[in-house]
């Protein structure tokens, strides 16, 4: 037995994929779902191994059952208990596997991310948004679908199942996109986060020596490591998933350019932040609980404001489960969720305020220096939330806080020696490499411009000279990480 | 989608080409040091030492240095040993480490039985955690491939185990050529000794591997056909509850072996010291007195007539 592993930024990944597109455009379109399929086991056992199998097989077995069911009952008192009972049992193995320490289970690999696909896919029949899928090895492949099995996207089956059925003719262009953006998602996880992360690593793991200008520093490149880390990853996710013609949802959309923390949240796990939306949110607000709440609410503190506070209220239950969700400690509860939720709701409430005090001292909101700023206030924002989620505890993420404002060796003022923080120059320069390659493509984006569909009208000499190129910077970016102990993704954990 | 797998292999073999170039650079000054920063490949251009460590010992064993007792053995030997080699004439002290397996150690005695005249002793010197050391993807091409190749060594083992290491190691990396190749290219060596990692994983178990014992006995026959008595020691332990727990299986093991038939003593003989004294639970780390202390009841213990000075 070799030790063949399945990370996406190994070789054997490439390989994998390799083999697998040819046989993939060679099968009848109607059976290539199948070909998916029988990728997406193989690739489950490796990766999860065998002691996963029966728990993501009873959840498939069980919800397949479940939809059915729910289909054929008409009592509407009979139908709610059921999708109450496939709610709860999907919850309870979650919660279970997950976030329950000491038991004896093996957590299949990306349990968070498939628990909440297979959760929207009931919740959907219930509605009777979707039908009950009939073919039960489709419905297994929207569960195990190999691309996104390691980190997400999260994805709804309305979106997935008509991919899987119709299959896909071979496009030249979109397999050369799909390889095009799986390659800089390597660049960007191997050249910028690996790279990152031997400074940040360094910095947390010290939580004596560091303090001021260093956590800052240290806080900031772990936003620069999560954002290329797992952007990079879901780059790989996508470019692979375009390869086989089915296109997954865009789970990140330059969310450092947001100017305020509520479309930092449209744009960052953009998957996650719909779901919760649309299945726990929208739901939530609709419930005759909050009916009534509000009813009360809009009595006494009249329509306006009143109908803010069963929002708000929901929104701090969303933002919960949102940080829960992430590993079920307090220090994810604040970090990705409850820190989060302040930021949102004050600045809403701010907002009517500091549009009338801009207004009154003569400052026009639409000036470049003050979008510049406002994207400034939010990316410090989000870094404070960073550093709680990079902390391995909350008293560890609140003393990070504290030590960020201490002088460095006694001064405020002082020169920070980076290159004691374990990275090498080298490494420093080829981050840095990363970091205008990714902020340029970012630009290009933001004024609309798609690098991927320009590179593709460019003559072919052009063309070719950048694929080699692209191509040999993410061979050596890979062998940089090669190795190493930061080469692991960030949300593979989750 | 033929042409486009056509395109698609033409920038794969140009890109293959262009790696391939990078690759041959890479051991070649001064492409070295720079192709070595770029690939972060820094830390196996220190791991030199490895293979030139084990290369010294041979060559020292190969010079008739006039000596008449050999002590090998691990790294925790040489710990303690090391040191005495140039406070005893008569003595040649070539322990090394665990990497070099059972085989690396014969080689060793062979070569020095095969250079010097008049040898009397033997004796070798080994913790347990070294005796279920054989080749592995850790240690073993730095310790064992690399150096038994460029000093041709490989002649002294036998068929069955050049055989094991080819099928480990792969037979092109255990040609001459490709052992230098690997040593003057850090990036060469990163590659290579992580893809042996990730396909072929250390697994350790508490089980004597087949070069132990049988290389084991071969010493035991060789320093039988020169006339020279064989001595096999255990070292100093780490008291600790799990290393007792371990050292209870693996006596187990090794009495049921047939080392035991050759040498009946040596889990007789084992010396416990306060774990704190071992940082890294291997290696005692005190005061060369102390340690003297321990060749002392070394000695005691396996009943010797040494005539080792210490100090």
């Amino acid at each position: 037995m070799t030790g063949i592993t399945l990370s996406l930024t190994s070789l054997s990944y490439f390989a994998f994929i390799l083999l697998l597109v040819p046989v993939y455009y060679l099968i009848r379109r109607e059976r290539q779902w199948q070909v998916l399929l029988f990728a997406s086991i193989l690739f489950f056992i490796i990766v999860s191994g065998v002691p996963g199998i029966p728990w993501i097989l009873l959840q498939w077995i069980v919800t397949y059952g479940g939809a059915h069911l729910m289909e054929h009952i008409t009592s509407e008192r009979k139908k709610k208990l059921l999708v109450t009972v496939l709610v709860l049992f999907l919850l309870t193995e979650l919660f279970l596997l997950k976030y329950t320490k000491g038991l004896p289970f093996v957590a299949p690999i990306a349990i968070s991310f498939y628990s909440l696909s297979v959760l929207s896919y009931v919740l959907d029949v219930y509605w009777g948004i979707s039908a009950a899928e009939r073919n039960p090895f489709q419905y297994l492949l929207f569960i195990g679908y190999f691309p996104q099995m390691t980190s997400g996207p999260v994805t709804r089956y309305r979106e997935m199942k008509p991919q899987f059925q119709t299959g896909a003719s071979f496009d030249e262009k979109l397999v050369k996109k799909g390889i095009i953006r799986t390659l800089y998602g390597v660049m960007k996880k191997c050249l910028i986060a690996d790279q990152a992360a031997v400074m940040v690593n360094t910095i947390f793991g010290d939580t004596v020596t560091y303090q001021g200008a260093y956590v800052a520093l240290g806080t900031m490149l772990f936003a620069l490591q999560l954002y290329t880390d797992f952007s990079g990853c879901m780059d790989i996710i996508l470019g692979t998933s375009e390869c086989f013609g089915i296109m997954l949802p865009e789970n990140f959309i330059l969310p450092f350019s947001s100017v305020t923390m509520s479309e930092f949240w449209r744009r960052w796990h953009i998957t996650l932040g719909v779901w919760f939306k649309e299945y726990l949110l929208y739901p939530l607000l609709k419930s005759a609980p909050m009916q009534r709440l509000n009813t009360v609410c809009v009595g006494r503190f009249g329509r306006k404001k009143g109908k803010k506070i069963p929002t708000y209220l929901g929104l701090f239950v969303v933002w919960f489960l949102i940080g829960y969700w992430h590993g079920g400690a307090l220090h994810y509860v604040i970090g990705s969720g409850l820190l989060h939720y302040f930021y949102i709701v004050s600045g809403e409430l701010l907002e009517p305020h500091v549009d009338q005090w801009t207004k009154k001292i003569g400052i026009d909101r639409t000036k470049g220096w003050y979008v510049c700023l406002r994207r400034l206030k939010v990316f410090l924002l989000v870094c404070s939330g960073f550093v709680f989620f990079r902390s391995e505890t909350a008293y560890q993420g609140f003393k990070m806080l504290y030590r960020m404002i201490l002088p460095v060796e006694g001064s405020f003022f002082r020169v920070l020696h980076v290159t004691e923080l374990g990275l090498s120059v080298t490494g420093m320069i080829m981050m840095l490499i990363g970091c205008v390659i990714l902020w340029s493509v970012s630009y290009l984006q933001l004024k609309g411009i798609h690098v991927r569909d320009r590179l593709l009208m460019q003559p072919v000499l052009l063309r070719y000279v950048c694929y080699v190129a692209l191509a040999l910077l993410t061979v050596i970016a890979m062998v940089r990480g090669y190795g190493n102990d930061v080469a692991n993704f960030i949300y593979n954990r989750f | 989608m033929k042409k486009m797998y056509a395109k698609g292999l033409l920038i794969f073999l140009a890109v293959c080409v262009l790696f391939g170039g990078i690759l041959y650079l890479s051991a070649i000054d001064p492409f070295r040091g720079w192709i070595t920063k770029i690939t972060g490949s820094e830390a196996y251009e220190q791991q030199l030492n490895a293979s030139h460590e084990v290369e010294t010992y041979i060559e020292k064993a190969k010079q008739d240095d006039k000596t008449t007792k050999l002590i090998i053995g691990d790294s925790v030997c040489n710990s303690l040993f090391g040191e005495l080699d140039e406070l005893n004439p008569d003595y040649s002290v070539l322990c090394c480490n665990k990497g070099i397996t059972m085989a690396g150690q014969y080689i060793l005695a062979k070569e020095y039985l095969a250079n010097h005249e008049g040898v009397t002793d033997l004796y070798l010197m080994m913790i347990s955690n070294s005796l279920i050391t054989g080749f592995d993807t850790d240690f073993g091409y730095q310790y064992a491939v690399m150096p038994f190749v460029k000093t041709d060594k490989l002649s002294y083992l036998d068929e069955e185990t050049v055989e094991e290491m080819k099928d480990l190691y792969l037979s092109p990396f255990m040609t001459k050529k490709m052992v230098c190749f690997v040593e003057e290219s850090p990036l060469m060596k990163k590659l290579y000794l992580n893809v042996l990692k990730d396909f072929r994983p250390t697994k350790l178990t508490l089980d004597f591997p087949d070069v132990t014992t049988r290389y084991l006995q071969k010493m035991y026959q060789l320093c039988e056909a020169e006339g020279v008595t064989m001595h096999f020691m255990s070292l100093p332990l780490a008291d600790s509850p799990q290393r007792r727990e371990v050292e209870a299986v693996l006596r187990e093991k090794y009495e049921a072996s047939v080392m035991y038939e050759l040498f009946p003593d040596y889990y007789e003989n084992y010396i416990y010291y306060p774990a704190e004294w071992f940082p890294d639970g291997i290696h005692p780390n005190v005061e060369r007195s102390m340690k003297n202390e321990m060749v002392k009841k070394i000695q005691e213990a396996n009943d010797l007539d040494w005539d080792l000075r210490l100090d």
